[in-house]
């Protein structure tokens, strides 16, 4: 089930409150948080729910023998690695492993080839949630949590579910055993709920539709230099707005329910620097990273060379998590030569003297370069069209006919999208001060959006999520 | 708290709201076949509940369909949803075109392509795009359409210049060009019912009608490209009395266009599966002078046991729509930019029906001969690339097309710029 959808907006989501606000007892609205997330996972696959139950379930276990093991080291790192390798098999056997197994027979011209399996909804998220629990008990970072039904509360959450943001057990840990519940968190959840729902309804899918119309990613396409350039930035707007709608959605409902989470963006396309850049996009994807993968391996507090090698470790391995294909890869190490060529070669501070509005646009096409790997799984469509952003290509005219009709058919999207991707509403909300009075006007904007929201989706028939795939 | 509790009911609203509309679809929506006329599709009822349905995922997919479906006001809501999209200049409506095409481009193609074949020869001619008014008749090599009376003279219904010929041959030959080796292009045109009642009208005096067209084509195309006499095949059903074109619509009926599938599938070497065993319902539309029958044709087998797609919105379209009652009803005529019909028979081939309105009685026979029939009118004013999402071309490839059928009007002929230029670009 997506946020996005009839069936949570119109059912699932009132019927959970209802309930949820019945009884004040933390161990009721737990249970009704449980049993509604596992409904909302099951809702359309229901089989998959087992993976979640049994990574959870070994996990629960681990942290309880890291516990139980009290000092003794060897024990701790045998559990902790029982529980890190059991749920890591599940990602690796469902996502990796054909992609895996292809590349090694790709290489050495094996006439084998193993079909790719259906990506269980979530995957990557709950596993990396189930992880942090682990991983925080053995480093008594958190107490173990004896109540399954709490840990299992906490991975399948379902605002945060199966896109996010990555919430640590550390973070949480505390709401899970209580948490308030009132009219100003609900109706401040709300509000922000529907300021996603819309940017997600409204933008998101309007950018996907446009791009839609050109589509890049088939062969059959004819790409021009404008076509490349209006594709590639039409994708950066509805990657953002669709990713940071969902996180938009999550917190809302996090908030509505109690839970504090963090937040997920922050205006990333307004960046001066790539480093700024992946402080305020996906923050929690690289936090996650920073703690799990960077600071164990050393982070930068080695030397240069070792610091390059954990750097360009955590990218790639940023970009393998978003997908099994070597562009996801390459789009990881992208990021990580442009952090390594800030940080080692331009030099952070020499990079800071720069005007920001020449750095500010420069990062912007960067990142929108960098969305053009991510786009493309062929990679050589991605060199097409990174070829024809910079006017090379076989009969590359300037404007095809396609572009041409579908900038005038979203001729204000563009304008639309910009606006909304720079941090307008917060500076706005700094110049009139936060009283009654504005309070006021946010909830009625709110409602119009939440009314826009609903409309367009009766309208609507194309309303994916991107980040649902990962 | 206080303070807050006006923005809570505010919000605690959106969800009462929401939950009362969702509840009220489940409990009040009638468990009847309903149709969207404006989509041409059965809307999703609720979905039955099954084991198998539920583990597929099949179900949560039908039961959101259903919602969105059945929203009270969905039409009004799509409609103001359209109007808001049109606020923020997002031109929602079928008139993007991709062939933007300008009178100047047309002229500029024209100029270029004589000016490329006519310098061996010396020759420059003006290039008259509509064809219709060609005063004068080279017989040696334009066409021409005429009919015979039994006093011995002729009356010409149309003509065709070897230069419009010369155009749509290349685009006809560009189109057999995507077909595998076996694969065929089988072309015919048709007057307008008012000019051929030049000669049904008259066939106490008349004694035939003659196009010396599909002989100039078939010399001028590839052996890929098959020219159809349709006026041939015609002739003889004709003379007898048979009322093969509509009289309250611009194309044949379902007998005119079996005639002339049966002759195409013969010609295949197939064996046409008599007109008697396609199952149909007969409609009567417009009580005024003329009474048309529409055979609303539908073959062999129950219409459901085909999925008929719309490419665009990938929706399942009614093959026929009894309701509305004229030739419309099949496929919701020609307001779609490509439409696939899964046949469900295997025989290892896929047909492409390019045309216009005669298609549509055209298709049906079609069925059973091949695992898909797609059909498209590739007309400026019809054919969409937006919202196809790709080229003719790619369509065509990717469908596995073995075998294009062009049919249609004079509007859709060898006189036309359809025929000798636009479709050139869309395969572009």
């Amino acid at each position: 089930m997506v946020f996005s959808s009839m069936t949570f907006l119109l059912l699932f989501l009132p019927v959970t409150i209802l309930l949820y606000a019945l009884r004040r007892n933390i161990k009721w609205k737990n249970g009704v948080l449980l049993i509604a997330s596992l409904f909302f996972y099951a809702w359309g696959e229901p089989v998959y729910i087992l993976l979640m139950l049994i990574s959870t379930g070994i996990n629960y276990l681990c942290a309880l023998g890291i516990d139980r093991s009290g000092s003794a080291k060897n024990a701790r790192k045998l559990w902790l690695f029982i529980g890190v390798t059991a749920s890591m098999v599940f990602l690796i056997w469902f996502k990796y492993a054909a992609f895996m197994v292809n590349s090694f027979a790709g290489v050495f011209s094996l006439p084998y080839h193993m079909a790719e399996k259906k990506l269980p909804i979530g995957i990557s998220f709950y596993t990396f949630q189930v992880l942090t629990y682990t991983v925080d008990v053995y480093r008594k970072k958190a107490a173990v949590q004896k109540n399954p039904a709490r840990l299992l509360l906490y991975v399948s959450c379902f605002p945060q579910l199966i896109a996010g943001p990555i919430v640590q057990y550390a973070d949480v840990a505390g709401m899970l055993d209580d948490r308030p519940f009132n009219s100003r968190r609900f109706s401040e959840g709300a509000r922000r709920f529907a300021v996603g729902l819309s940017k997600k309804v409204i933008l998101a899918n309007l950018c996907g539709s446009a791009i839609s119309h050109i589509d890049p990613a088939d062969a059959s396409t004819v790409v021009s230099f404008a076509g490349a350039w209006y594709v590639a930035l039409m994708y950066t707007f509805q990657i953002y707005f669709d990713f940071s709608a969902y996180s938009d959605m999550a917190i809302g409902l996090g908030r509505l329910f109690g839970f504090d989470y963090k937040e997920n963006f922050n205006y990333p396309y307004v960046s001066g620097s790539i480093t700024e850049f992946w402080r305020r996009w996906h923050i929690s994807l690289g936090s996650f990273f920073r703690d799990y993968v960077y600071i164990p391996l050393g982070g930068s507090r080695c030397s240069v060379r070792r610091t390059i090698f954990n750097m360009m470790v955590v990218w790639s391995l940023t970009g393998f998590w978003h997908g099994a294909s070597w562009n996801f890869i390459l789009w990881g190490m992208y990021y990580g030569l442009l952090l390594i060529t800030e940080r080692f070669v331009i030099g952070r501070e020499r990079l800071n003297k720069l005007p920001y509005l020449l750095r500010a646009p420069a990062i912007f096409v960067l990142a929108v370069i960098g969305w053009v790997l991510f786009y493309h799984t062929d990679l050589s469509l991605a060199a097409r069209q990174l070829c024809a952003m910079i006017g090379i290509g076989n009969h590359l005219q300037l404007v095809d006919p396609l572009t041409a009709a579908v900038v005038r058919k979203y001729s204000v999207l563009p304008l639309m999208a910009l606006i909304a991707a720079m941090p307008v509403l917060p500076a706005v909300r700094k110049l009139a001060d936060d009283n009654r009075v504005t309070r006021a006007l946010s909830y009625v904007a709110a409602t119009v959006l939440m009314l826009l929201s609903l409309v367009f989706l009766v309208g609507q028939s194309y309303n994916p999520f991107i980040y649902f795939r990962f | 708290m206080k303070k807050n509790n006006v923005f809570f009911i505010v919000t605690m609203w959106w969800f009462i709201l929401c939950f009362i509309i969702g509840a009220s679809i489940i409990c009040f929506t009638p468990d009847i076949e309903r149709i969207s006329f404006d989509e041409n599709r059965v809307l999703q009822n609720a979905p039955e509940i099954s084991i198998k349905s539920i583990r597929s995922g099949e179900y949560a997919e039908q039961f959101e369909s259903f919602l969105s479906d059945s929203i009270p006001g969905r039409k009004q809501l799509i409609k103001l949803s359209d109007r808001m999209l049109s606020w923020i200049s997002v031109n929602n409506s079928d008139d993007l075109y991709y062939l933007d095409t300008t009178e100047k481009e047309v002229n500029e193609y024209f100029n270029q392509t004589v000016s490329e074949s006519d310098i061996s020869s010396g020759i420059s001619e003006d290039i008259d795009k509509s064809g219709t008014d060609d005063s004068q008749l080279n017989e040696e090599e334009d066409a021409c359409l005429w009919v015979n009376y039994k006093d011995g003279s002729v009356k010409i219904l149309n003509k065709y210049p070897e230069k419009h010929m010369r155009h749509s041959a290349e685009t006809l030959d560009l189109l057999a060009s995507l077909l595998p080796d076996e694969g065929k292009l089988y072309f015919t045109t048709m007057s307008f019912p008012s000019n051929v009642r030049i000669f049904s009208n008259n066939i106490k005096t008349a004694s035939g009608w003659e196009s010396t067209l599909p002989e100039k084509m078939n010399a001028l195309t590839s052996d890929k490209v098959e020219c159809v006499d349709s006026y041939e095949i015609l002739e003889p059903y004709i003379l007898e009395g048979e009322d093969l074109f509509l009289h309250t619509n611009h194309q044949w009926n379902d007998h005119g266009a079996y005639y002339v599938f049966s002759s195409i599938i013969a010609s295949q070497g197939l064996t046409p599966t008599p007109f008697d065993e396609y199952s149909y319902d007969v409609n009567r539309v417009n009580k005024s002078i003329y009474t048309d029958y529409y055979h609303l044709l539908y073959p062999l087998a129950p219409a459901n046991n085909w999925r008929i797609h719309n490419i665009d919105k990938k929706e399942q379209l009614r093959f026929m729509n009894y309701h509305v009652g004229s030739t419309s009803s099949y496929l919701n005529g020609s307001q779609y930019p490509w439409k696939k019909v899964e046949t469900g028979f295997h025989t290892g081939r896929n047909a492409l029906v390019i045309g216009d309105c005669f298609t549509l009685a055209f298709t049906p026979f079609l069925l059973p001969y091949y695992d898909e029939v797609h059909a498209t009118q590739l007309s400026k004013e019809y054919f969409n690339r937006v919202r196809l999402g790709t080229s003719v071309t790619d369509m065509i490839e990717r469908n596995n097309i073995t075998d294009i059928y062009y049919i249609s009007s004079e509007s859709g002929g060898v006189n036309t710029e359809t025929l000798q230029f636009h479709i050139k670009k869309m395969l572009d």
